[in-house]
């Protein structure tokens, strides 16, 4: 039974199969009669694949047969078959030689790797095959190896060389070498930047602020144009002449620009030579003095003729006199200097209550700095003094200041400076033998006074005053005071 | 130094050699010392910790002559300088330090600075008398620098580790445990951070050798002080495993 309905199976699948290709049909032509216009929809519906057509499509192949069949057809129809098989014929042959190169390439690659790794077998690496089983008892027996034998060996040496690390070598080429700057101390170094920053920031608030004079005739044109960069669109009024105010606009945001260590190493004078006189001048004296000490501050700050710099640096130093460094002993010149300023500042009120407050308050830390010291061995340790002749003009000041300007009353500096002359004054002998001895006078703390002043003898005293009664200034000045208080009461 | 030698001191520190580098130096006139060659070699032997370039740079040519040095590299020399065991330099760093920033308005960065140099001197201090002398003198030097800071930034333990490592080894004598917990009770100094005093306590946990022993150590804390932060004293419990409701 299973064999005679397998003879009729295989008689049914080769009449259809017949069917299929032939397309013969007893019943074809009626089929077509009957539906013309079904393939269209066919075709939509099965996505137009003749592949994926069902047994009721396949008489509508006849359809094609006869499209086909049309002369114009065929001719379009072989013209795209033969065009499609040249290109899938050039397209293999491409392929083929490509992958041939290809192969060529990885036999080459295999070839000399095997020549390397034999090269690495036979030279430097041959390790036994059976070192993973005597690990433990080789590691025991190893050592440290010399670092001097690994040197010796060339073709180590070789090898090593040859690898790229990762860290770079610099060679003579890369090496890109800057000016050669000699290296300066920070406070030197500093003080110089300082000053520098504030005098061209005082000329170039000083032109801005004036309306065109002659004195800016002589400037040159790029420092007038700089000028009229900051003017240009501002109203500008004309009223300053109040240089301490600058000042304190200046220290107070400006001061700080140069102060960190790596921009005070890397300051430079810029180049002066189209600045204006004085600031020319200036530059080309902070250029030569090295700065490093209140002498050298002192030299540079002789040669200045102008007195609104004069003040400024008055005031600068006042503010930054701790990038001096202090002598312990002997700073004679110091307080010639600070006698000078005093001397200096007489007509300007602020900068002389300044320096005045150096004396008047022994906890000035400026106090170290501008007067030499006296070891006092009752306290053992130095304790500065002033000379009879600053603190004279000293006095003075104050004297001119409480005659003149009326706003405040200076009457308790007066007497606090007097007292302090009554009660600190001693005798220095002279080293100098036709001198007679000088009287100055000791600034001690307030902590030191007492067992300071209780060295002091009487019979020294009594010759203390004894030269101050004959000396000129001291008198004129007391009378001048006793002639205010007549005045006042 | 002609433009050859100093090229080839340059070259050699660039490419780490910097023995070489300070041989040729040393060779040198004292003043032959640019800003280019200070710089590049005391950047160099911070980053390749070189101790003696180091030592050699600073008492030659930065302390007595007052050059200007960045604080961060300073940070760095003072790192250097605590682990290759010269410990006197990062005092000194810190002295030069402050004496350039005497007046300058501290910004953050120059707060950091002066905490990590400070760091470093107590560290350096701890480690050079690491047996040989008492927890009080290092605590008293901790005081000094630390507590002392502008602004009172926490402290911790992690940052103190040779200080630490010091007061274990002061903390296994017996007369030196009983000091260090006299320590909770009167201050040679006035203690202004918050953070000094449990750092110190930290310290006695993590040497201490038992759970009961850390009570009584925590009980005595308690009877003087209360409010501070114990974010430290709590970890070393933790991490040493002792069961105490802090």
């Amino acid at each position: 039974m299973h064999l005679k309905k397998g003879k009729r199976s295989i008689s049914t699948v080769w009449r259809l199969l017949w069917k299929r290709f032939y397309s013969v049909n007893s019943k074809t032509n009626m089929h077509f009669s009957r539906s013309r216009k079904k393939p269209v929809t066919n075709f939509t519906r099965t996505n137009g694949l003749l592949l994926s057509c069902n047994g009721d499509t396949f008489p509508y192949l006849r359809t094609l047969w006869r499209y086909f069949n049309a002369p114009g057809n065929l001719m379009f129809v072989t013209t795209n078959i033969v065009a499609f098989m040249g290109i899938v014929t050039y397209n293999t042959l491409v392929t083929i030689s490509s992958e041939r190169a290809f192969e060529e390439q990885m036999m080459a690659a295999q070839v000399s790797l095997a020549k390397q790794r034999e090269e690495l077998e036979t030279t430097a690496l041959s390790l036994p095959r059976d070192i993973e089983l005597r690990g433990e008892e080789d590691d025991i027996k190893w050592e440290q190896p010399d670092v001097a034998h690994v040197r010796e060996d060339p073709l180590v040496e070789e090898q090593n060389a040859k690898l790229d690390t990762p860290i770079k070598q610099y060679t003579l080429g890369d090496l890109i070498l800057n000016k050669r700057e000699n290296v300066t101390d920070y406070d030197s170094q500093r003080a110089k930047a300082s000053i520098f920053h504030m005098l061209y920031a005082y000329m170039l608030y000083r032109d801005v602020i004036q309306p065109t004079t002659m004195t800016q005739n002589n400037n040159s044109e790029e420092w007038r144009r700089e000028v009229e960069l900051l003017t240009k669109g501002k109203e500008v009024q004309g009223t300053h002449r109040r240089i301490d105010v600058f000042y304190d606009l200046w220290n107070k945001n400006f001061d700080k620009i140069v102060t960190s260590p790596e921009k005070v190493q890397n300051f430079q004078l810029p180049n002066w030579s189209k600045y204006p006189t004085i600031l020319k001048f200036i530059c080309t004296e902070l250029h030569d003095n090295s700065l490093k000490t209140l002498g050298e501050f002192k030299q540079f700050y002789g040669k200045v003729r102008s007195n609104e710099v004069k003040k400024l640096l008055g005031l600068w130093l006042y503010d930054h006199s701790f990038l001096f460094p202090h002598n312990i002993y002997d700073n004679r010149t110091e307080e010639d200097f600070y006698d000078i300023l005093i001397n200096d500042s007489m007509q300007d009120n602020r900068i002389f209550q300044k320096y005045s407050s150096i004396v008047m308050n022994p906890y000035n830390e400026r106090t170290q700095l501008f007067f030499p010291n006296v070891n006092s061995p009752s306290v053992n340790k130095p304790v500065p003094s002033i000379s009879l002749e600053t603190y004279t003009r000293l006095l003075k000041g104050y004297i001119n200041l409480q005659e003149t300007g009326c706003k405040y009353d200076y009457n308790d500096n007066i007497f606090k400076l007097i007292s302090i002359l009554k009660l600190n004054c001693f005798l220095q002998r002279n080293k100098k033998k036709h001198a007679g001895p000088t009287v100055r006078i000791l600034l001690p703390r307030d902590e030191d006074r007492s067992q300071i002043l209780g060295t002091i003898s009487q019979a020294e005293k009594r010759t203390c005053y004894q030269i101050l009664s004959k000396n000129r200034d001291v008198v004129a000045l007391l009378k001048r005071i006793s002639d205010i208080q007549a005045d006042s009461s | 130094v002609t433009t050859d030698v100093r090229s080839r001191i340059l070259l050699s520190s660039l490419n780490g050699k910097m023995s070489d580098a300070l041989a040729l130096l040393r060779q040198q006139q004292q003043t032959s010392v640019d800003v280019e060659l200070l710089h590049t070699m005391l950047a160099r032997a911070a980053a390749l910790a070189h101790a003696d370039t180091i030592a050699y740079m600073w008492y030659q040519h930065v302390m007595p002559r007052r050059l200007p040095v960045e604080g961060r590299l300073l940070c760095e020399m003072a790192g250097v300088a605590l682990y290759q065991d010269r410990l006197f330099l990062p005092a000194q760093f810190l002295q030069h330090y402050q004496a350039m920033n005497r007046d300058r308005r501290t910004s953050p960065e120059d707060e950091l600075i002066e905490y990590e140099l400070r760091r470093i001197k107590v560290e350096a201090f701890a480690r050079g008398t690491m047996h040989s002398t008492a927890l009080r003198e290092k605590w008293k030097v901790f005081l000094q620098e630390m507590d002392t800071l502008p602004g009172q930034p926490p402290l911790r333990l992690r940052d103190f580790p040779q200080m630490t490592k010091a007061m274990g080894i002061a903390l296994m004598q017996q007369d030196e445990q009983a000091a260090a917990l006299a320590l909770f009770g009167r201050q040679p100094l006035v203690i202004k951070n918050e953070w000094s005093l449990p750092l110190l306590l930290a310290g006695v946990l993590w040497h201490v050798p038992g759970p009961a022993q850390a009570r009584r150590v925590l009980a005595e804390f308690r009877q003087s002080y209360r409010g501070l932060p114990l974010l430290d004293a709590e970890l070393v419990i933790k991490r040493r495993g002792f069961e105490i409701n802090t």
